[in-house]
């Protein structure tokens, strides 16, 4: 396995790094309504790689299993298998869902087990214990055309790489064309005011929305209420890291769902979990959501009348713009992994993450993980099916949790796993008013920054 | 002479000795007990305490930082939430666990036809494990799906909408606190019924020959001869109950709005989802003033009452 290890050129990139982070941050700050954020960093040609010894070498990978799309362990599997056998590097997976982020913090606080890790979670809020990884980042990102400024804004920390994006879920509007037909809308709405318009006339014909919002999904939950949020001008920060929630823009995208949510939401939609919009949508039950494929792939499997009465269709645009939300699922070196583990890791990750490996794995998901490069635009990665075609669409348009910061900090990871967003949504629509909803936020934000 | 007290040094002579005198035998038998508590009890709660007075987060050095973790912790809402939660559900629990309890164990105590399968099908629940029976609850009280709304509204008619279950703040702690019961019920019942019939029934026959009536009876007479059994279940349910993790993860992680987070749930959240080891550590240690008070009462009652 073949590493670039020269150090001057190394020391370029990590300026050069710097720099593109820099600009990727702004971009992603300043990221216009349905503009494609422009790419991080110029390709640059890779080095001469110096042979790096990883024979005898051993990684242990843990993670979550992709329990909505289990076609994807393999690709990981498969070729891990043959990596390690081409280079005498013995690697073994750990899958764990239900208690992963415990056995990660027994692995960090042992100093023992894990080596690499999957998580979906910020990196942030694993950064004391993440090796660097910016020289794969830069070879990666190199090949692909430069990250787009997701990629940085999640796994860069504004020195370094901390993780490297494995992609991005993008959260699509997955939709009953053949209902919304019959309610007389033959496109999806384009904008916040038809579709709540639209979602009126479903749900007094029995088709209502099922919106996730809640602290119950840390999937959907964490993604869905930023669409709205986003759209109406409302975010979680500033870009010097201060809190810009508490804003008139905030309270706009409130007062949009509690109308939202009475006029056009199934009333359990403020407690959904993850899995709850996809049961809901395949049995008949609501008529709009927001989720990746992983409704519509078991729906041809399952619920054939289901698949062909649904569609996809990209968020709708609001008073600031049209924003599609992603989380992005990362792979990160512990850094208690030292020597010859430490290189095989990378090289490993590296390999792996190449974009004619990787291609593979996005072909796989369909739709379900998309790619952060934009070189992949021409790849043949996209999925055939005419009803997921607006992934190629949305996968320039989506950002993470955090914006606008310049990279995603400590706060704002807690602020995912605390579902802070999604929660202020739920209580506007329990409690009927916004600015209730949004002072408990701006209260658990004190009390998360206050722990913190 | 000489040659005896070599052998009497030999390793397996002076073992011999260590085994058959008294004084070195109680300690020998009680050592594994107590190396097995010492390392898997007594060192990861000190290890706790000490954290609790440091900044340890993940993946970094805990420095120490006096009462600052307490400090914060109380004056955070989740804090206060989390023991109003706690202490709501834990006296609830009890209390219908204590009554539920003593009323089932007073039926069973009356024989009727298929009192044995009576008795297998209530430790049911008891012995279901409770990722699975919770699993069972959650689909039970589904968003969209509650099969329980589907017997309420549609087939009954009893209610004219839905019952938010675990999306009301009210109705998700009291739909957790219902659970809690329908599961360590029947260990208060099973328990109760064993103590009940423990009770002499010339004693009972006594208090009959004197006018009592089976109400007086059985509160008089039979509840006071069981009461240090009804002390020691309590008890134990009390630190379980305080200390439950599993009901509150799996159904409502802790929501909405952290009306069901529980002691133990904040303090996995702060501690594995947020990294916040002092802080999380700190939130467990509050546990002990209350559950150190509970025990030492509990214990001098038996003792009295023993003792009476």
């Amino acid at each position: 396995m073949k590493e670039k290890n020269s150090v001057s050129r190394r020391k370029f990139l990590k300026g050069a790094g710097v720099v593109a982070v820099g600009a990727g941050a702004t971009a992603l700050a300043a990221c216009a309504p349905a503009a494609a954020p422009a790419p991080t960093a110029a390709p640059a040609k890779p080095a001469a790689p110096a042979p790096v010894v990883l024979k005898g070498a051993t990684i242990n990978w843990l993670g979550g299993s992709w329990s909505f799309l289990p076609e994807l362990d393999p690709v990981i599997s498969d070729f891990a298998k043959d990596w390690a056998t081409q280079n005498g590097v013995t690697i073994n997976f750990e899958r764990e869902s239900t208690n992963l982020a415990a056995k990660i913090q027994t692995a960090i606080e042992t100093g023992k087990g894990a080596n690499i890790i999957q998580l979906a979670d910020a990196p942030a809020g694993w950064a004391k214990s993440l090796a660097d990884v910016s020289t794969v980042a830069e070879k990666l990102s190199a090949e692909g055309g430069g990250y787009l400024p997701a990629a940085p804004f999640q796994c860069n920390d504004g020195s370094k790489w901390i993780a490297l994006p494995l992609g991005q879920h993008n959260w699509f509007m997955n939709y009953r064309a053949d209902w919304f037909k019959e309610a007389g809308y033959d496109k999806f709405p384009d904008n916040f005011d038809d579709l709540l318009a639209a979602g009126t006339k479903l749900k007094a014909a029995g088709h209502p929305f099922g919106w996730t919002m809640g602290d119950k999904a840390g999937g959907d939950g964490n993604a869905s209420p930023y669409i709205i949020l986003w759209g109406f001008g409302g975010k979680e920060f500033n870009p010097d890291g201060s809190i810009a929630l508490d804003s008139k823009e905030t309270l706009a995208a409130l007062d949009y769902f509690i109308k939202f949510h009475k006029q056009a939401g199934d009333p359990e939609e403020i407690a959904y979990d993850d899995g709850a919009n996809n049961t809901n949508f395949n049995q008949g039950k609501i008529s709009l959501t927001a989720n990746v494929n992983t409704i519509y792939l078991p729906a041809k499997k399952n619920f054939p009348a289901v698949a062909e009465g649904m569609n996809h269709a990209i968020p709708p645009k609001g008073p600031a713009g049209r924003f599609g939300a992603c989380t992005l699922p990362w792979w990160g070196i512990l850094n208690h992994t030292k020597g010859a583990d430490l290189d095989a890791a990378k090289a490993y990750i590296g390999d792996f993450m190449a974009m004619k490996n990787l291609g593979k794995f996005y072909k796989a998901g369909q739709g379900y993980i998309l790619p952060l490069l934009p070189k992949y635009d021409s790849e043949d990665i996209w999925p055939s099916d005419p009803k997921l075609a607006i992934a190629k669409e949305m996968f320039k348009l989506a950002l993470p949790a955090g914006y606008a910061l310049k990279n995603q900090n400590k706060l704002a990871s807690l602020m995912q796993s605390k579902l802070i967003v999604g929660k202020m949504f739920a209580q506007a629509a329990i409690l009927n008013d916004s600015r209730k909803a949004l002072d408990g936020a701006l209260k658990d934000i004190a009390d998360l920054k206050l722990l913190a | 002479m000489a040659s005896a007290r070599s052998q009497d040094s030999t390793p397996g002579a002076f073992i011999s000795r260590l085994f058959y005198r008294e004084s070195t035998l109680g300690p020998i038998l009680l050592s594994p007990g107590f190396i097995f508590l010492a390392v898997m009890m007594a060192y990861p709660f000190i290890y706790a305490v000490f954290l609790s007075f440091t900044d340890k987060v993940t993946g970094g050095a805990p420095t120490f930082n006096g009462l600052e973790n307490y400090q914060k912790l109380f004056s955070t809402d989740l804090f206060r939430k989390t023991v109003v939660n706690s202490v709501v559900y834990t006296v609830f629990a009890l209390v219908l666990k204590f009554l539920g309890g003593l009323g089932l164990a007073s039926v069973l105590n009356r024989p009727f036809v298929g009192i044995r399968y009576a008795k297998a099908l209530m430790l049911l629940p008891w012995i279901m494990p409770t990722v699975f029976s919770t699993m069972i609850w959650q689909w039970i009280l589904a968003p969209g799906f509650s099969v329980a709304n589907v017997v309420l509204v549609d087939k009954l008619h009893l209610f004219a909408e839905p019952l938010p279950f675990l999306r009301d703040e009210t109705l998700s702690m009291a739909s957790l606190i219902g659970i809690n019961i329908w599961r360590g019920l029947p260990f208060f019942a099973i328990t109760f019924l064993a103590a009940i019939q423990g009770v002499s029934t010339e004693i009972l026959e006594a208090a009959k020959i004197d006018g009592a009536t089976p109400w007086g009876a059985f509160w008089r007479v039979t509840f006071p001869i069981i009461l240090p059994v009804v002390i020691v279940v309590i008890l134990i349910s009390t630190i379980g109950t305080l200390g439950d993790f599993d009901l509150p993860y799996l159904l409502t992680r802790g929501g909405p709005n952290n009306s069901t987070t529980l002691f133990s749930l904040t303090a996995f959240t702060l501690t594995f989802n947020s990294g916040l080891i002092g802080i999380g550590a700190a939130v467990t240690m509050t546990m002990f003033p209350l559950l150190i008070v509970l025990i030492v009462s509990s214990l001098i009652m038996v003792r009295r009452r023993q003792q009476g």
